[in-house]
């Protein structure tokens, strides 16, 4: 089909919107309600043009491609009209900053914006960096305002675990109302009143837990506003890092994008496929564990009856003298299967043969990600890559390294402690619950010293001096296993199954509770809390 | 199941026996309006004198006959009398009617407005003499406050639904055909040709097809189509019939406010009468064609009336507006094609069946064919329900049917389809009511409601009004409508209240172009005509409101003061006492005084000065008023109005 946009004709699409032709066709036409993975609304008016045919000035968005059309996206009419009807949006929206005489000065001298409690105006909103009304408001060249603007004065939303709301700052787009319903299924949030009390809410006056809401973020990736927000993120401004990675919280390994800060610490997660949600875990607890309190930044040796902070070569001296008396029978290494392939190969090796055990111990986590083991009898040394032994066994050994990402009571009692690097820090192949291999893709730094698992380990056997174990990086190991090819799941149709039902999630991660390193998911209705009690989490 | 034609004999005799009836009839006109008026006490009050005292009489309940000002409305049958219609008719007044004219040989003259003449006994007949009858065609109210509308017999019997049998002996084809002849369009509104949104539909393949019945009448001051459901209900269902079976449509809706209890409960039964006799359900009379009606009442939103948000409603959805296209007549209710009419449209059909599109088309000018209801509201001596040939111009509707202002004061102008109407001079009221001259005047015909404004109407607090209902109204979806109308609404206050600036005007109408052009909806794009109309018709009120701080009307308190004038005032406290800010000052006998700084404008001591003195007089502006206070009008005066000019 053919049609002429601004006197260009163009190819269209079958069942194609105008709006979306000409902006495949890189032809601007300003719109806010509208978003990729959404269907038409038609209701910011906006994208309104003139065609041929067609009375008044109808919205792009929704008005389906037709062959031999005639569209003019940008005359003086389309223009003033766009200009009054943003003028509009701004009386609700608070916009003084868009409107002072000194903006140009002042975001030279505050590029970003302040923190502050509440926002009242450009300087102190979270989303100042990426808004789209800001964009289009110097696009039209807004200048005045025809009424002075209104402040709804409603009170912030802060009760629901990893969402922020100040409603103040909504336009009413809709987008988050109709990604919840076009994610799943249900109005968990909808319009409520009407006129100039239209709000976004829940029905009754419930929060957004007691409404039902999976808390998959997705209404946050499209608010064009700052009016919803990631509490965690909110205050780091735009990322200048965006790498794809797999989310391992779980077996369902969603390709997920990792935003990092210029500082290269993990901020935000959300999933790549924006048609699929994916759960709390993926896109709320990745950064918040990444950069919890209490990660281990660096190597601990004991000295004297306290854990001392040492340099790493210090460190692996210290490990390899104290092991090497433990050869044979009386070592045992556990990990659990959420590491990647490349450091369970390099786990076993080292196992094998630095340390000459059998005593591998590879843990498969629980549905609820609990890993929990013995030792074999005879085991008088142990490396553990997490919590997973009781405490009362781990006291009973001779030697104990913890090689892991937080502190624990065991690594209290241990000799030595290793900083692992975890989730997005890592480069390496993941095995998802389905046998696929999947690509884990280092997004953001570890914290302070902090290494790769197999890293740690390979650079151990050569301070024992143990051959072989010089790989250069993750996918050398990868090479000498043979894996092949990993793909990001990208293209799923099903949603995860935590993210239809946040009471099924994972709760442990590598022997960890999550809950207690991300203070969201406590506030979470979990029926996993069985679980916890069973671990005594 | 006896047959239809079994029961038309039986409908005709039970109607001819109440023609002749040997006992008395009381017909009470109880539709909500008269109602409200205090039918339902009246009603009560019969039918207990009539047990206690054992008499043999009956009582009916009807619909609407239409004048409002005279209700309640009673008709009285007495054996071998002219049967008479009774005006104001209260429950003491009821029995007096009993009492003295039933029972006795008294005719009731203080509350008699009309007879029945020796030709008939149909309401109409009787008042067709008056002022306000003389100028109206009933034809789609012709059974309104004649039938009782919960007994299909009586509709049955006045050749109800044979338009629908005449429907079915012609088929869908000639149906359309039919109406296309008659040039019917949409009731509600926008009056757009039914046949056209019929054939749209009727080309769209579906193996479903919904007929929508839209009684979601929600603009301010309009209540025809309430009075019509109310009074006629199985007209409104004979014409579902008829556009169902033109359209391939099985099932039905009917979206009634549920403001509307008396107007759902009348359906409710009119449907169980009709499935009764095999007029709704499989196979109608044998015909093959099935068709089925459900009620879904609206909870109360203007939008509703917009067709998508209606059918959003029937979903259980919000009812937000979606942009067009999809129509719903290709793509509706549940992504079938909907056919969405208005009440009163639907009950044209019958008659364009029964009588044939060549009498229809008989009355109306142009392409504003047949005859429109409309609610004749506000300020106007006769207020009420009325039907008139379409293009008969709004003097004769304002001045011959609704007999001109109350007390004499001056017509100042007429506002035609409710909040997305516009008002209209009274220099121009020699305009023809129908759709093109009326939109031409910056106005619409909308559904009928028709509010009559007179000198003491300010047209700038009236647009102030309107602003703030489609301003409480608005769905929120789209900015214009609910930023836009909320921002018109700030500067119309603003001007109200005497804080108007020169350039208000100027950024008013731009708000008006913008809610115009840019709103998703019908509600948004006509949000604004109350407001164009005005700034068109009556712009140096406006201006005078601005620069002179003056209220023409004396409506806008900010800007009226309230003084006392010193030779008039005789000091007898009566101010003093009511000033709800003892803002007057004054001992008996020494004139009072308003201290303006704490005067509120509340009205209360012009309203207490005795008429002898009328001391009391407002200033707004340049302008000074001495109030006239009006005499308290006597009960049955309007009634006593429309007897003398009977007797013209």
């Amino acid at each position: 089909m053919r049609l002429t946009i601004d006197n260009h004709t163009l190819r269209g699409c079958d069942g194609e919107s105008v709006l979306q032709c000409a902006l495949r066709h890189n032809i601007r036409v300003p719109h806010l309600c509208t978003h990729p993975s959404l269907p038409a609304f038609g209701a910011c008016r906006m994208c309104v043009v003139e065609i041929d045919g067609m009375r008044g000035f109808p919205a792009s968005c929704a008005t389906p491609a037709a062959e031999g059309m005639v569209v003019r996206t940008d005359t003086a009419a389309l223009r003033d009209l766009r200009r009054s009807i943003l003028e509009l949006i701004l009386i609700e929206h608070p916009s003084a900053c868009l409107l002072c005489d000194k903006q140009v000065l002042c975001e030279e001298l505050r590029p970003h914006a302040a923190k502050a409690g509440r926002t009242t105006g450009c300087h102190t909103c979270n989303n100042k960096d990426v808004c789209e009304v800001r964009d289009l408001a110097r696009d039209l060249h807004i200048s005045a305002l025809p009424v002075p603007p209104v402040y709804r004065d409603l009170p912030l939303e802060r009760s629901d675990p990893f969402i922020d709301r100040d409603l103040n700052l909504c336009i009413l787009c809709g987008r988050c109302v109709r990604i919840c319903k076009a994610q799943h299924g249900r109005s968990t949030i909808d319009f409520i009143g009407r006129g100039s009390h239209t709000h976004i809410g829940e029905a009754f006056g419930r929060s957004l837990t007691e409404a039902g809401c999976r808390f998959c973020g997705s209404c946050i990736d499209v608010c064009p506003t700052g009016s919803l927000a990631d509490r965690y993120a909110k205050w780091y401004g735009a990322a200048s890092r965006f790498t794809a990675t797999t989310c391992i919280l779980c077996d369902a390994a969603c390709a997920v994008t990792v935003h990092a800060s210029a500082q290269r610490r993990a901020v935000m997660a959300h999933g790549i496929n924006t048609r699929v949600p994916i759960c709390v875990l993926g896109r709320f607890a990745i950064p918040e564990f990444l950069n919890g309190a209490g990660r281990l930044k660096a190597p601990q040796v004991r000295i004297g009856d306290r854990l001392r902070e040492v340099a790493w070569p210090q460190a692996l001296a210290a490990v390899a003298e104290r092991l090497t008396p433990f050869v044979g029978n009386a070592f045992a290494l556990v990990c659990d299967s959420t590491s990647t392939l490349e450091d369970r190969h390099v786990f076993q090796r080292f196992t094998r043969e630095v340390m000459q055990s059998p005593h591998y111990v590879e843990i498969q986590p629980d549905e609820h990600g609990v890993s929990r083991s013995g030792l074999p009898g005879g085991v008088r040394a142990a490396l553990l890559t997490g919590d997973f032994v009781d405490l009362e066994r781990v006291q009973a050994l001779e030697l104990l390294i913890v090689q892991d990402c937080y502190a624990t009571p065991a690594s209290e009692c241990a000799t030595v402690v290793l900083p692992a690097a975890v989730l997005a820090e890592v480069g390496g192949t993941w095995v998802d619950g389905e046998s696929r291999m999947r690509p884990l893709r280092r997004a953001c730094d570890p914290p302070g010293v902090a290494k790769p698992d197999w890293q740690i380990v390979c650079e151990l056997a050569v301070a024992m001096a143990a051959a072989g174990f010089a790989y250069e990086s993750a996918a050398a190991v990868a090479a000498e296993i043979g894996v092949g090819n990993a793909a990001l799941r990208i293209k799923r149709a099903d949603t995860p199954l935590a993210a239809s039902d946040p009471t099924n999630r994972r709760t442990h991660f590598r022997g960890h509770c999550l809950a207690e390193k991300v203070g969201g998911l406590r506030q979470l209705p979990a029926t996993a809390s069985s679980a916890l009690a069973a671990v005594g989490g | 199941m006896i047959s239809l034609e079994q029961a038309y004999t039986a409908a005709r005799e039970r109607w001819q026996a109440l023609r002749t009836s040997p006992v008395p009839i009381f017909f009470v006109g109880a539709a909500t309006c008269g109602r409200a008026a205090g039918a339902g006490e009246t009603i009560e009050r019969l039918r207990a004198e009539i047990q206690t005292r054992g008499l043999q009489a009956q009582v009916i309940e009807t619909g609407c006959l239409g004048p409002c000002a005279l209700e309640p409305l009673i008709i009285v049958h007495k054996p071998d009398t002219v049967r008479t219609c009774f005006a104001k008719v209260g429950p003491g007044e009821a029995v007096q009617i009993l009492e003295r004219h039933v029972l006795g040989n008294d005719p009731c003259g203080e509350w008699a407005v009309s007879r029945v003449g020796p030709d008939g006994w149909d309401a109409v007949s009787i008042l067709a003499h008056e002022p306000m009858m003389r100028g109206q065609v009933r034809r789609v109210l012709a059974n309104c406050g004649v039938i009782s509308p919960e007994d299909i017999d009586h509709y049955l019997a006045r050749d109800g639904y044979r338009g629908f049998q005449q429907a079915l002996s012609i088929g869908p084809d000639a149906i359309v055909d039919a109406v296309k002849r008659a040039g019917l369009r949409g009731r509600g509104g926008a009056g757009f040709p039914t046949w056209r949104k019929w054939e749209a539909c009727r080309q769209t393949p579906a193996d479903q097809r919904y007929l929508i019945c839209n009684a979601d009448e929600g603009d301010p001051g309009a209540f025809m189509d309430r009075s019509l459901i109310e009074g006629d209900p199985h007209a409104v269902l004979e014409g579902m019939l008829i556009a169902a079976l033109a359209l391939g449509a099985s099932r039905g809706f009917i979206y009634c406010r549920a403001e509307y209890p008396l107007a759902i409960v009348r359906l409710q039964v009119a449907i169980r009468q009709a499935q009764a006799l095999g007029l709704l359900g499989d196979n109608i009379l044998g015909s093959g064609f099935s068709f089925e009606v459900s009620i879904k009442k609206g909870a109360g939103a203007f939008v509703c009336g917009e067709e998508t948000a209606l059918i959003a409603s029937i979903e259980g959805r919000r009812p937000m507006p979606q942009p067009r296209p999809p129509f719903p007549a290709v793509s509706g209710l549940w992504g079938k094609p909907t056919i969405i009419q208005n009440v009163e449209t639907l009950a044209n059909l019958p008659l364009i069946l029964r009588h044939g599109p060549e009498w229809y088309t008989e009355l109306g000018s142009g392409t504003s064919r047949g005859t429109k209801t409309f609610s004749l509201a506000g300020k106007v001596k006769r207020t009420g329900l009325i039907e008139v040939p379409m293009g008969i111009t709004l003097r004769q509707i304002v001045e011959e049917i609704g007999g001109g202002g109350i007390d004499g004061k001056a017509i100042k102008a007429v506002q035609t389809g409710g909040p997305s109407g516009g008002c209209i001079p009274a220099a121009k009221f020699d305009l023809p009511a129908d759709y093109e001259s009326l939109v031409a005047a910056g106005s619409i015909m909308g559904s009928g409601g028709m509010v009559v404004l007179d000198e003491d109407t300010c047209v700038v607090d009236l647009a102030r009004y309107f602003m703030s209902f489609t301003q409480s109204e608005s769905c929120g979806k789209c900015p214009p409508c609910r930023v836009g109308t909320r921002a018109m609404l700030f500067l119309l206050e603003r001007i109200v209240a005497g804080k108007g600036t020169a350039d208000d005007l100027q950024r008013l109408d731009n708000l008006a172009q913008t809610v115009a052009r840019g709103s998703l909806c019908g509600l948004g794009q006509t949000a604004p005509n109350p407001v164009l109309t005005t700034l068109r018709y009556f712009q140096h009120e406006y201006e005078e409101h601005i620069d002179k701080q003056q209220c023409t009307a004396f409506v806008c308190r900010s800007l009226i003061r309230h003084h006392i004038d010193p030779e008039r005032c005789p000091g007898c406290t009566a101010c003093v006492k009511v000033c709800p800010t003892a803002a007057i000052d004054g001992v008996r006998g020494a004139p009072h005084v308003i201290n303006p700084e704490m005067c509120s404008q509340c009205g209360s001591c012009l309203s207490v000065c005795p008429p002898i003195h009328a001391a009391v007089y407002r200033t707004s502006g340049d302008l000074t008023r001495y109030e006239p206070r009006s005499e308290k009008r006597k009960s049955g005066a309007a009634a006593q109005d429309l007897e003398s000019a009977a007797c013209d």
